[in-house]
């Protein structure tokens, strides 16, 4: 066999072991034939952290306002502004918000839809020991302010591992890593 | 004559170009020089101070930004009691930005520093516009020492300090060099004043009440001339001491719904901009409307497991904000025994147990439960009386044999219990202390019972010896009794009794006269 077909051999073998390691999507649901005007500029409330790290939310929520401000496919709302007026009126944001407080954001703020979301699981930040896979687990929403309908929502899981192309190569090894890979795939499914 | 033409052509065109600038707000691209960097905090990791600020402050002086020196910016920070990011909001950026001359702001956090053999570090950065408080840039990042480890772990970072020089680097390295301003403030959103408050006290109140509204301005790069204040068409009168805080009082209107404040403001070249939905002001005039449902209204707090809680949903069915709320249970007297209140939204579901205020059981009887909330503009409202029975007692149950023949036995039954009786089960054993027979049933308990008896079989005179004269007579019964509370009554192998005689009242003597005296 000549160098050449032996070079092509050993690269089908190891796309085809890359296609075997895992390239799971999120779970992403898109509102069809949504008759309001686009989405120009959302508002992102805090994550709900459901986990026991207490720096998950502020992770993740610089992640998200990071990679839409980066990829422009919304303007984003200034966080200081959001607390100003939820403050202003008094509102405590859990896991969601009602209706009216959206309406009057949307006139107050001037934006067009709102994002909250909910971090499951994240994994690798207090395990200081070496070889801890890190997983991240986080939901979402987008809301129009005028309707509260629902205009995109996803959930995404991925571990450290998943991005593995061959041996350990590609590998992600820390969970702040993780989580911008998993934001950023989950905004790709964005309208 | 062309050539005079040409000029006043040009001029037209220039003039009308700085018109439609001026009218409709047109975009500016400024570069960037002047950073107003908001404190990233001080972190001590083993036994070193970090100051995060000026790495960062380091960072963009080497990509030849102009930093704010920290000593005018807290100046700038405790005059406006700013305490930290989270109190930044669009009024004080602008303020930031027109008083420190700074293009942009810079603010982050560090998430995570950890100094250990594989040192972490996550911080995320965003750059805001200080002309319209913007998200004009934003990055996040995350950096373990093994993220630099190549083969056979050569490369790895283990100082905490180098980690955070490279992931700085990392962090700012894609910083944008220009930023977007309006030239004019045409624009609704952008004005020269910031209305930085705005709200009215109360703000939730009823049809023709009187409503204090007090309104902060800030004068972001004009003077303020004038302002107005409008709900609807009427008129705010507004007066102010210092120039920036304005007050003034307003009569609700009488429909029932939500009024937007309207606010116009002037500048000192009587230039008008206006502040949409500032506040809003909310009319209600109906009293709530709430309902409890119940699952079950028994209750028999024995702690036997069945039935020892009621639970009770109460549901707002007309969405609304409450101010209060009061759960009262009263006996059949009207006496309060049970009550709890509460501010703000109605919890999911109430518990009770059967006890009062003192947590002491109740006495078995009948209750009624109420519930009474309030909204914000004082509207008061409550349900039905809705009855609760409180049924702790096990069911008292006699049975007599009121009749003995060779064909049949025939007793007597009498049950008594608040609640009604939901099952029972009643067993008579002959004289063998075989079962002669087995009544049960659901419902009430049937007053008589007639159990056919066999034929007596040949006694085993082995056994016979050995009873007693009084074992060998008699007939006995089990029984079980349950009502619909939950409360049962057990009764197992008594002898069955004969009904007690009428006590005869003695016949009283009659006054006899005495001659005897």
């Amino acid at each position: 066999m000549s160098l050449t077909r032996k070079f092509i051999f050993l690269l089908v073998i190891l796309e085809s072991i890359s296609a075997c390691s895992s390239a799971t999507t999120p779970y992403a649901y898109v509102r069809k034939n949504h008759d309001q005007p686009v989405v120009k500029k959302v508002a992102i409330f805090s994550f709900h952290n459901n986990t026991m790290i207490a720096e998950a939310n502020k992770i993740v929520t610089g992640a998200f306002v990071a990679s839409l401000v980066k990829m422009r496919k919304f303007k984003v709302e200034f966080p200081g502004n959001i607390k100003s007026f939820l403050v202003s009126e008094r509102i405590i944001v859990r896991t969601g918000v009602d209706l009216n407080t959206i309406k009057l954001m949307g006139k107050r703020l001037g934006v067009d839809a709102v994002i909250i979301g909910r971090i499951e699981e994240f994994v690798g930040m207090e395990q200081k020991e070496k070889g801890v896979i890190p997983v991240v687990s986080i939901s979402s929403r987008m809301l129009d302010v005028r309707t509260g309908k629902i205009l995109w929502m996803a959930q995404h899981r991925r571990t450290g591992d998943d991005y593995i192309k061959v041996l350990d190569f590609g590998k992600v090894r820390s969970v702040g890593e993780l989580t911008k890979k998993v934001v950023l795939e989950m905004i790709k499914t964005m309208p | 004559m062309k050539k005079h033409l040409f000029i006043v052509a040009t001029i037209l065109v220039f003039s009308l170009h700085v018109l439609s600038g001026r009218i409709f707000g047109a975009d500016n691209v400024v570069k960037i020089k002047r950073i107003a960097l908001m404190p990233f905090g001080t972190f001590t990791a083993e036994d070193i101070s970090i100051d995060m600020t000026r790495f960062i402050s380091d960072c963009l002086i080497k990509n030849e930004f102009e930093v704010i020196s920290q000593d005018i910016l807290e100046n700038f920070l405790a005059k406006r009691r700013i305490r930290g990011t989270e109190f930044l909001n669009k009024p004080a950026i602008r303020e930031m930005g027109a008083a420190l001359k700074a293009n942009v702001l810079l603010l982050g956090s560090v998430d995570l520093l950890e100094d250990c053999k594989n040192p972490q570090v996550a911080m995320n950065a965003q750059m805001i516009n200080c002309f319209d408080s913007s998200v004009v840039w934003a990055n996040s990042i995350s950096r373990t020492g093994d993220d630099f480890a190549t083969f056979l772990g050569i490369g790895r970072i283990t100082s905490l300090k180098k980690l955070i020089e490279i992931t700085v680097e990392k962090l700012l390295n894609d910083l944008p060099s220009s930023v977007n301003v309006i030239v004019d403030m045409g624009s609704s959103s952008i004005t020269p004043i910031e209305i930085s408050h705005a709200g009215f006290s109360p703000d939730v109140l009823k049809g023709g009440e009187t409503t204090r509204i007090s309104i902060e301005v800030k004068e972001i790069t004009k003077k303020l001339r004038d302002i107005r204040a409008f709900v609807l068409d009427s008129e705010i009168d507004l007066k102010t001491k210092d120039g920036r805080w304005y007050t003034g009082t307003i009569s609700a209107p009488a429909i029932d719904g939500v009024y937007s404040l309207k606010i116009y403001v002037s500048d000192r070249w009587n230039r008008l901009f206006s502040v949409n939905s500032a506040a809003n002001l909310t009319v209600q005039n109906s009293s709530p409307e709430i309902t409890l449902l119940f699952q079950k209204r028994l209750i028999s707090p024995n702690n036997d497991g069945i039935n020892d809680y009621i639970q009770f949903f109460p549901e707002l069915l007309k969405a609304i904000t409450l101010e209060s709320w009061e759960v009262e249970i009263t006996d059949k007297d009207g006496k309060v025994v049970r009550s709890e209140n509460g501010f703000g939204m109605l919890p999911a579901n109430f518990f009770w147990q059967g006890e009062n205020n003192q947590y002491k059981p109740v006495k078995d009887g009948t209750y009624f439960c109420r519930l009474f909330v309030q909204d914000k503009a004082g509207n008061r409202t409550s349900t039905a009386k809705e009855k609760i029975v409180v049924d702790k007692t096990m069911p008292e149950s006699t049975v007599v044999l009121a009749e003995e023949n060779e064909e049949s036995l025939t007793l007597l039954l009498k049950t008594k219990d608040i609640s009604k009786i939901a099952d029972w089960k009643v067993i008579v054993y002959d004289r063998t202390g075989a079962e002669a027979g087995k009544f049960e049933g659901k419902g009430n308990v049937p007053a008589t019972i007639v159990c056919p008896v066999k034929k007596k079989l040949k006694k085993d005179l082995s056994t016979e010896e050995n009873q007693s004269p009084e074992e060998e007579d008699a007939l006995t019964y089990s029984l079980e009794v349950r009502d619909i509370a939950g409360n049962k009554l057990r009764i197992e192998r008594q002898p069955l009794k004969c009904p007690e005689p009428k006590a005869t009242e003695p016949e009283k003597k009659k006054d006899e006269w005495v001659e005897d005296f």
